[in-house]
């Protein structure tokens, strides 16, 4: 089911806003992990997991039948894996969250900076326009290091296989840098969240319903 | 009991950001508009049915001039005969930068200053599907500086004079069909303004007009269709379409960069909707998913060809078109910069296998661009295996 009545961008934007509020939460704490901590880093997560996933699958699902389809996938699974990522984060290390909300912050004024550098130089962008580059920069800045590193990979692989192979298209090199940032980022959060689990902080477990029958 | 419900309203959040699909179901359409306003018989006129669509569309539709249709070419060019071959271009003008004259008269060998223009090709005849043709007229109303009239394009400087379609058609003697999209900038010019759009231009007599207005996404664009009349009383209907390029940043996270793909499945409903009225087992809309029985929904050999704005030669749009026009030939050549930005597709009417067909081989890029920012496409056409 999809919505698409001309309102929803307020409610993704109070969603965003509920993001810092819990993520700033979260740093209050002393280093340790929380239930709002875990809550403040699931949203977050949740929040650049999924605008990193839009990003980083529109060009290469653009190459694909299912198009739109393959982009909704692709955003739903770099969503949950935020999700999973920022929740851990939270409930191991509310300082180390606090940072990556910190930084989306940043990420946020940056985008907004830009947004509005665009709206008078773009045709029809609009106000909506303008929070989506916001939102965008604060879900690159979530991970900033980690986007960065990713699309540099990205870039450089893409532009290498450009050059190499035939059937490798210039948007197929734009495809590489952007799933590379998008994948940079994301990973980035899991990588720091994974590493705060393994040492010596809580664990939380999954249990998974799986029957094998022989 | 606060962090489920937090974790639900993101993901609803979620799904509500991105991916979204918007309803390409087209109508026809009946309003009179001043756009709209139909010029002469046998214009059909067709549209999106989403809310959101017919609004913006409707705004836009205000601030351009009527249709031009010119169904009869000069005498001299005379009928499909049985073992013509036809040439087939799309080619984005780029409004007064692309120097058409030039273009017919070293491509197609048509020399528009001779009072009798002739053809001297090894093709017989031409049909050209033109994007970004501008038009100037008194009949372009003037609209208050608060309506919805985009900047006009952005144009190279070009040697020759700069003559609209209206009077390149007139001075070369081709039928034409010119429905436009959008205003071309707000200024006047003696009391006469400018807009651009789709047309076709042809050797053989038109008939049988389409006019498609495609799902808004970035502008409005409305592609045009007309009829030939191939030997042995088989037709070929010709399609001139201008896709979006990109909107804005949000509406491309929420389709999930769909605008392309919405604009080419509502022409090709429209096109059925069309061939069904034709056959006379009409719906007022084809509400999709329409059947894919090509006996029944295509009983015309069709050809479609324009600006789709591609990035590349494997993106969704035209992975859909091509389901729909499966007898397409393929050429991978960039047409604008380095990207394959314009095609031709071909559908051919089912039941004929003998009938009208492309010759796979002609299908090619044109070298030049005649001072536009594309390069046109050409193939060609023939009425027998």
């Amino acid at each position: 089911m999809c919505i698409v009545t001309t309102g929803h961008w307020r409610l993704a934007t109070g969603h965003l806003l509920l993001v810092f509020i819990l993520a700033t939460d979260g740093h209050g704490q002393d280093g340790d992990g929380s239930a709002w901590a875990a809550a403040g880093g699931a949203a977050l997560g949740l929040y650049s997991g999924t605008m990193l996933g839009v990003l980083g699958s529109l060009t290469p699902c653009s190459q694909t039948y299912a198009g739109a389809g393959c982009v909704r996938i692709a955003t739903v699974a770099a969503g949950a894996v935020g999700l999973a990522s920022g929740a851990l984060l939270g409930a191991t290390d509310a300082d180390r969250l606090g940072d990556h909300a910190k930084t989306a912050g940043y990420g946020v004024l940056i985008g907004t900076a830009a947004g509005l550098a665009m709206k008078p130089l773009i045709q029809r962008f609009g106000w909506q326009d303008v929070a989506t580059v916001a939102a965008l920069g604060g879900a690159i800045g979530t991970s900033a290091k980690g986007a960065g590193i990713g699309l540099a990979a990205g870039t450089l692989v893409g532009l290498i296989l450009w050059q190499l192979i035939p059937g490798f298209e210039l948007p197929d090199a734009f495809a590489t840098a952007f799933a590379g940032l998008a994948v940079g980022g994301i990973g980035a959060l899991a990588i720091d969240a994974l590493d705060r689990q393994t040492s010596g902080a809580p664990t939380l477990q999954f249990v998974a319903p799986v029957a094998v029958r022989f | 009991m606060l962090v489920p419900r937090l974790l639900a309203t993101s993901l609803t959040a979620m799904s509500v950001v991105t991916g979204c699909t918007i309803s390409h179901a087209m109508r026809f359409e009946s309003r009179e508009e001043t756009c709209r306003t139909i010029v002469q018989p046998g214009l059909t006129w067709l549209g999106p049915t989403e809310a959101g669509d017919v609004a913006t569309l409707d705004e836009w539709c205000k601030t351009v001039g009527p249709p031009v249709i010119d169904s009869t070419p000069h005498p001299s060019f005379g009928a499909w005969q049985a073992r013509d071959s036809v040439a087939v271009m799309a080619w984005n003008v780029n409004a007064g930068s692309g120097e058409l004259l030039a273009f017919f008269e070293r491509e197609l060998h048509l020399e528009c200053a001779t009072p009798t223009p002739t053809t001297l090709a090894a093709f017989s005849h031409f049909v050209l599907l033109a994007q970004e043709a501008f038009r100037r007229s008194a009949a372009v109303p003037s609209m208050s500086p608060r309506s919805t009239v985009p900047p006009r394009t952005s144009e190279r400087p070009r040697s020759g004079p700069r003559i609209d379609i209206v009077e390149t058609a007139r001075q070369c003697g081709l039928a034409l069909v010119y429905v436009p999209s959008m205003r071309n900038g707000q200024d006047e010019y003696s009391g006469e303004r400018e807009d651009w759009g789709n047309a076709i231009l042809s050797t053989l007599p038109l008939s049988d007009f389409i006019a498609i207005e495609l799902p808004f996404e970035a502008s409005r664009r409305v592609a045009v269709g007309a009829t030939i009349h191939a030997p042995d009383r088989d037709s070929l209907r010709a399609i001139s379409v201008h896709l979006s390029t990109f909107p804005g940043p949000w509406r491309v996270l929420r389709t999930g960069n769909s605008a392309r793909v919405r604009q080419a499945k509502g022409l090709v409903e429209a096109l059925r909707a069309v061939e069904r009225l034709r056959s006379g087992t009409a719906r007022t809309a084809c509400d999709p998913p329409c059947s894919s029985n090509r006996s029944a929904e295509y009983p015309i050999s069709t050809i479609a060809g324009g600006d789709l704005n591609t990035w590349s030669s494997r993106e969704t749009t035209l992975r859909h078109l091509w389901e729909h026009f499966p007898d397409s030939p393929r050429n991978d050549q960039p047409t604008r910069g380095p990207f394959p930005t314009d095609h031709l597709v071909f559908r051919m009417r089912a039941g004929n296998s003998t009938g009208l067909h492309v010759v796979t081989e002609s299908y090619r890029r044109v070298d030049a661009s005649y001072n536009s920012d594309h390069q046109p496409r050409i193939l060609w056409v023939r009425a027998h295996q």
